[in-house]
């Protein structure tokens, strides 16, 4: 075993485990729980076997297994970061209706 | 003064400024006055409300828009006919507000927008003046409605236009936001001659016109992402 995979499998281990514990504690929908795993899991999958990355590369006419990898981590980073975005927008908006509607309770 | 005319303040460490404010406006028997207090750290709350205004609290820093909305909100729920935003530091004159508030009540247009660059001259600094035409220009771009001064805070509007003109933005992009909204809800308006006064005090209190930057780039966004 390489110490890379010593590595990866350590983070698939850590991440499943912290997600089935929030999925225990209600802290994750079904969705997302099953996300989440999907993508752990995967880390590991391809730490360990690292041709099935070129065999799902390959007929997509991407060059490499690795290159695919990465496309697809940039392409998801940037889709939880835009949600997170939203999230916060709506964040904001919430803070400002409770701000508004305490300022005008107290009158 | 006509009982249903309420003035709207939004104030954030206006602590020096806002008693003589909500007094000009008192002495000039304009009884409906309305501070809301943007979370401020100084006394800005008690001294608005020893000055006689309604003073309303958020309890911690929205931005002017959302201020603006709240104190809005109070005075369509106390019966306002005729609401007018006005500034905290004064940079606004008590002796426009007969102009501003006229058409709105006699019905003529749903909302009166003050301009310092039509009729009477207020002294604006150039790089002031560079900016907001900038944003006169981005205004006529985005939403296709051409005004003269398009970021005066002094504004009236009508019970309906206050009831229909939706405030999202918290912050300073609040005032391009009812620019559109005049034209999404097909509300009328008129530009009203006012005199800006840029005072000492003002200048140090009215933001940087670097932050006309931060509100162009919001403005594009919400153009497009709503």
């Amino acid at each position: 075993m390489t110490p890379f995979q010593i590595f990866a499998g350590l983070v698939m281990v850590i991440g499943i485990l912290r997600a089935f514990m929030m999925y225990k504690e209600r802290k994750l929908t079904n969705g997302w729980f099953v996300f989440w795993l999907i993508i752990w899991g995967g880390v590991g999958v391809l730490a360990f076997i690292p041709s099935i990355s070129y065999r799902i590369s390959a007929p997509l006419g991407v060059q490499s297994g690795i290159s695919l990898v990465v496309y697809l981590s940039i392409t998801l980073l940037f889709y939880l970061v835009f949600r997170i975005f939203l999230r916060l927008e709506k964040l904001q908006t919430d803070i400002t209706r409770l701000v508004r509607e305490i300022a005008l309770r107290k009158k | 003064m006509d009982k249903g005319v309420w003035i709207v303040i939004a104030a954030f460490n206006e602590g020096k400024s806002i008693a003589n404010v909500v007094k000009s406006l008192k002495d000039a028997d304009y009884s409906n006055v309305v501070v809301v207090d943007d979370g401020s750290k100084d006394e800005t709350f008690d001294v608005a409300s020893k000055a006689g205004a309604h003073a309303l609290r958020h309890v911690i820093n929205r931005g002017q828009g959302a201020a603006l909305k709240t104190g809005i909100d109070f005075a369509v729920r106390e019966g306002a006919q005729a609401i007018v935003t006005f500034d905290a530091d004064g940079q606004h004159r008590v002796e426009d507000l007969h102009a501003m508030i006229g058409p709105v009540l006699k019905g003529e247009v749903d909302v009166t927008l003050g301009s310092r660059f039509i009729g009477k001259k207020s002294d604006i600094p150039f790089v002031r003046k560079l900016f907001l035409k900038g944003g006169v220009f981005m205004i006529w771009l985005l939403y296709g409605v051409k005004l003269t001064d398009a970021h005066n805070g002094f504004r009236c509007l009508s019970r309906k236009a206050a009831q229909s003109i939706e405030i999202k933005a918290d912050r300073m992009e609040h005032a391009s936001e009812i620019i559109d909204e005049l034209r999404k809800k097909r509300l009328s308006y008129r530009e009203i001659p006012v005199i800006i006064l840029y005072t000492d005090y003002s200048k140090t209190r009215g933001q940087s016109s670097w932050n006309a930057f931060r509100i162009l780039y919001k403005m594009i966004l919400h153009k497009f992402l709503r």
